[in-house]
């Protein structure tokens, strides 16, 4: 069986770190500029440089985006900042244009061009010209079920990236200008309103045939695909793809951690029954989320994908372990959301499974004992029963 | 440039030659989003367009599915026989199949979205593609630079609803069954979605392939039309959701428009048609606002 990497995303230095820590073999990321998710946008150059540097000395990868759907006026200044990426060794770039892709071609060739979803590939002939015009690798749409998944993973030499996880758009990627349309936000530049999650009315002729009380929307629920993990190992697909750059530590740590232990489990030789995927989904449900469905993976199956608006949160993050003194037992936290002593805490990190304990003593940076946990960032230290690590999350069990 | 027209009822097309239409565009029931024209109706369609003259072109505008790939063999060796002058596709799949079957006609590619820059158009146009669909998107002056550098070998919607979105999702389906409602909705013409604080309503229809939602407002480029004229291959009519009075209207307009009568037939259109909505679509509205921005 192919080794598969396991691809998280990643909206500044410090969540890319922690991706990375709890067991994405690859991030992707996204410039100041060039990239579609604008504002989840925040590596600087030479953050980009630290990155890549942290990510190949333990040979993991970095991607960077550059996959907005150009405008002439766009394009000023991309040559330079691709030659600058393959410089700093960044291992391949996300793009749509398949002019940049030529132009990636013959200036920068060490880097690999990796096909955005904005482009819609759905099927294995539309994979074979673009692998004929020199895609690396190419990110299937989200559109396409689990059957076809594995054919088109037969039928082309071209690595296949999978999206596992996280946000959906409701219309084909690139496919869609509500947001240009209704706010002047070009969505295919990074400025989507998310104008397919408002609340609308349905008109037949001129009867309203929608109900006040629960408006239309196009919003969907979002993807996981949890039961469908072992297929995509065994059908061969290069790489699965978590959303979420807009996302918290919290949220990437945890999801990350989740399927780094899928996989491995599969690649271990295990079978996911229905038990063991029972038991991640309990894990995914720890990251705040909204509802989630299989998506388009499962076959036909597009009622569920209606009308999903709320997220919910079973456990709140509430701090990070920075530290922690094996000669007294103290862990000394940053903190991120409100606790309280009393408070039942559950431990995770990325060698670390699931610890519970109570908070029976803390102080802040003062030495004074403190009862409630409220400064965000503020340092505390906090008495533990077993070992921590730096890196390692906590969070409030409700 | 010429005109085609997109045939929504194959009883238009007979009228079409008198109103200075070089062609249609027309799909079937098998990889359109928008036609349900079936496999006998065309032939009948491709007959028709010899006898008037007119150009035949299709339109295969759906993402292909992987299972549908036979399928469209088969469809491609019966279009084969209705020797059309080109096809309209949305999916590089489809490209990939024509030229595997070295399909004679000609390769226009139309993504609805994605082509909005020279360099890329230029990409498509020297990898066997003989002309594209430019992006609904962008400004006279982006549409004018990129024929410019392409020979003028792209196409161009100037009249018609604008399509803002395509998805897989059964929207109004899945809708109505949640709220238990019982109504016909596939190829059914006149829904329409009113966003809550918003004025305009917007055109959507769901087929077997998923939905698709148009501009609340009807692209009429009268007053761009001479500059258009000069620099695209093809302007496309499209007469979705378009009533026949309408169409034919606008039809007759444009043979006689030109730079001294276009903002004068543009007031009487809308004069005519109260009811409606025109405008210019993008032409003079940039879409770069990013979030930050806003």
């Amino acid at each position: 069986m192919k080794k598969v990497e396991l691809l998280a995303p990643a909206k500044d230095l410090n969540k890319a770190l922690i991706a990375l820590r709890y067991g994405a073999d690859a991030v992707y990321v996204g410039g100041l500029e060039y990239s579609l998710r604008s504002r989840a946008s925040n590596f600087s150059l030479q953050d980009i440089k630290t990155l890549v540097d942290f990510a190949h000395y333990y040979r993991k990868k970095v991607y960077v985006t550059v996959n907005m759907v150009f405008h002439d006026d766009d394009l000023k200044g991309i040559e330079d900042y691709i030659k600058t990426l393959e410089m700093m060794r960044v291992d391949a770039l996300i793009i749509e244009s398949l002019a940049l892709m030529a132009l990636i071609k013959k200036i920068a060739p060490k880097l690999e061009c990796h096909l955005s979803t904005q482009l819609s590939t759905t099927n294995s002939l539309a994979c074979e010209e673009l692998t004929k015009w020199g895609a690396d690798r190419i990110v299937l749409a989200r559109e396409v079920d689990m059957l076809s998944i594995e054919v088109i993973a037969q039928r082309v030499k071209v690595p296949l990236e999978v999206f596992i996880h996280g946000g959906m758009c409701a219309n084909y990627s690139g496919r869609c200008t509500l947001s240009n349309r209704m706010t002047n936000r070009d969505a295919n530049r990074g400025g989507c309103a998310h104008s397919c999650r408002w609340n609308y009315d349905v008109y037949k002729g001129k009867e309203r045939v929608s109900l006040k009380e629960l408006p239309f929307t196009m919003s969907s629920f979002d993807l996981r695909a949890t039961p469908f993990i072992e297929r995509m190992i065994k059908a061969g697909v290069a790489s699965l793809k978590i959303e979420g750059r807009m996302k918290s530590d919290h949220y990437i740590a945890q999801v990350t951690r989740t399927y780094r232990k899928m996989i491995d489990e599969v690649e271990m030789g295990n079978h996911l029954d229905e038990s063991r995927i029972a038991y991640y989904n309990s894990e995914l449900d720890k990251a705040e989320n909204r509802p989630s469905s299989t998506g388009f993976l499962a076959l036909e199956k597009t009622s569920e994908l209606f009308g999903a608006k709320q997220s919910f949160v079973k456990h709140e993050y509430v701090a990070m372990v920075k530290d922690f003194d094996l000669s007294c037992g103290y862990a000394l936290v940053e903190v991120r959301n409100k606790f309280a002593k009393g408070d039942v805490l559950e431990v995770f990190g990325p060698d670390l499974n699931n610890e519970r304990f109570v908070v029976e003593k803390m102080y802040d940076e003062d030495g004074q004992e403190i009862e409630v946990a409220n400064r965000p960032k503020a340092l505390l230290k906090i008495k533990l029963p077993f070992l921590v690590k730096p890196y390692y999350m906590m969070r409030k069990v409700f | 440039m010429k005109k085609l027209v997109t045939l929504s009822k194959f009883s238009y097309l007979r009228k079409l030659k008198d109103y200075d239409v070089s062609g249609v565009i027309v799909g079937s029931k098998y990889f359109s989003s928008r036609f349900f024209y079936d496999l006998e109706t065309l032939k009948k369609i491709a007959l028709e367009c010899i006898i008037y003259g007119l150009d035949l072109y299709i339109s295969i505008d759906t993402l292909l599915e992987e299972k549908e790939r036979a399928l469209l063999e088969e469809y491609l060796e019966f279009l084969r026989f209705l020797r059309p002058k080109g096809i309209y596709f949305a999916d590089l799949g489809v490209l990939r199949m024509l030229e595997r079957l070295h399909f004679e006609a000609e390769y226009i590619y139309a993504p609805d979205t994605l082509l909005t820059n020279t360099l890329d158009t230029a990409f498509f146009l020297k990898r066997g593609v003989d002309r594209v669909v430019l992006a609904r998107e962008l400004t006279l002056d982006e549409v004018k630079t990129i024929a410019g550098h392409n020979d003028g070998k792209v196409d161009l919607t100037i009249f018609g609803y604008l399509k803002m979105a395509k998805s897989k999702r059964h929207y109004l389906s899945n809708y109505f069954a949640k709220i238990k409602r019982d109504l016909k909705i596939k190829d059914e013409f006149d829904y329409r979605l009113k966003e809550y604080n918003r004025e305009g309503l917007l055109p959507i229809l769901e087929t077997q392939k998923g939905s698709e939602i148009f501009s609340e407002g009807i692209l009429a480029s009268y007053l761009e039309y001479q500059e258009l004229a000069e620099c695209i291959d093809k302007g496309i009519i499209d007469d979705l959701f378009l009533s026949e009075e309408l169409l034919f209207y606008v039809l007759k307009d444009l043979k006689v428009l030109n730079e001294d009568n276009a903002r004068l037939l543009m007031g009487k259109l809308k004069l005519q048609f109260p009811d409606l909505k025109f405008d210019s679509g993008y032409f003079y509205q940039k879409t770069a606002i990013k979030k930050e921005d806003a």
